[in-house]
């Protein structure tokens, strides 16, 4: 499979060490930047929100858990894009597949993803999944000291299967 | 074998969990020379996709919503995160073999 490198992570999109009291809290903050940035409309939030409550999507991934919440819809997408947000301290995301209360997760990473047509975008899920399967690189996004060093490292980062 | 492969990747919304599980698996099908098809549902799309399709295997990130027969459903979390993941695509490899039988 080819490895497209055309959709890069724009390091305004990046925040570190921010602080949230729970899952959604986190998503919004999470997806501020994209909103100031012009890639969504606020109301991408929602539609994630709304799909995370029916769809969790945390990830038992080493060393820290990750969550790559998304909506079911790119209606408020305006540019597809990615947003990374690492949490100060965990907050509780259900895993994808599980039950609320049941099977809980403790995340440190997201990754919100706004996409319009997966099928159009395969190059930046490849490289989200490259990021997130790979313990090495996860744990040099977690001490990643500028977004402009983590987005590097997650650009940077090339499938490892292949 | 002469016929191909047939697998279906499912999740709750078949939008970036499914499609990521999907590069997953057939880039190591590719690298393994296994003629397969591949295709992408979501759950609720999943009991009648079984039925119309009968795919030799189901991988899905997460539990699905209804039982299937033994030897169908394998749970695919491992390929998603990496953790695992050599040992579930390795399985995945030898039970292709013995569909050969």
């Amino acid at each position: 499979m080819e490895i497209c490198h055309d959709i890069a992570l724009d390091m305004r999109c990046v925040r570190l060490d921010v602080t949230a009291q729970d899952w959604r809290e986190a998503v919004q903050k999470a997806g501020l930047s994209l909103v100031e940035n012009g890639y969504i409309t606020p109301s991408y939030l929602l539609d994630v929100i709304e799909r995370e409550e029916q769809w969790p999507t945390g990830l038992p991934t080493l060393p820290v858990g990750v969550a790559i919440p998304h909506a079911l819809k790119g209606d408020n997408v305006v540019v597809p894009h990615i947003a990374a947000c690492r949490l100060t301290e965990p907050v509780v995301f259900c895993q994808s597949g599980g039950v609320p209360g049941e099977d809980d997760l403790d995340v440190r990473l997201v990754f919100l993803l706004a996409l319009k047509d997966p099928r159009e975008q395969l190059s930046l899920l490849q490289k989200l999944m490259a990021v997130i399967s790979d313990e090495d690189v996860l744990a040099s996004l977690l001490t990643a000291g500028t977004p402009e060093e983590f987005s590097d490292i997650f650009n940077g980062s090339a499938a490892k299967w292949n | 074998m002469n016929r191909k492969v047939k697998i279906v990747v499912a999740c709750g919304a078949a939008i970036a969990q499914s499609s990521m599980l999907q590069m997953m698996i057939s880039s190591y099908l590719d690298k393994k020379k296994v003629s397969y098809e591949i295709q992408k549902c979501t759950f609720y799309e999943l009991q009648n996709k079984v039925k119309s399709w009968d795919p030799d295997f189901v991988y899905t990130v997460g539990q699905p919503p209804f039982q299937m027969r033994e030897g169908l459903h394998h749970d695919g979390m491992s390929i998603f995160t990496g953790v695992g993941r050599d040992k579930t695509l390795d399985e995945l490899y030898e039970m292709i073999q013995k569909l050969d039988k």
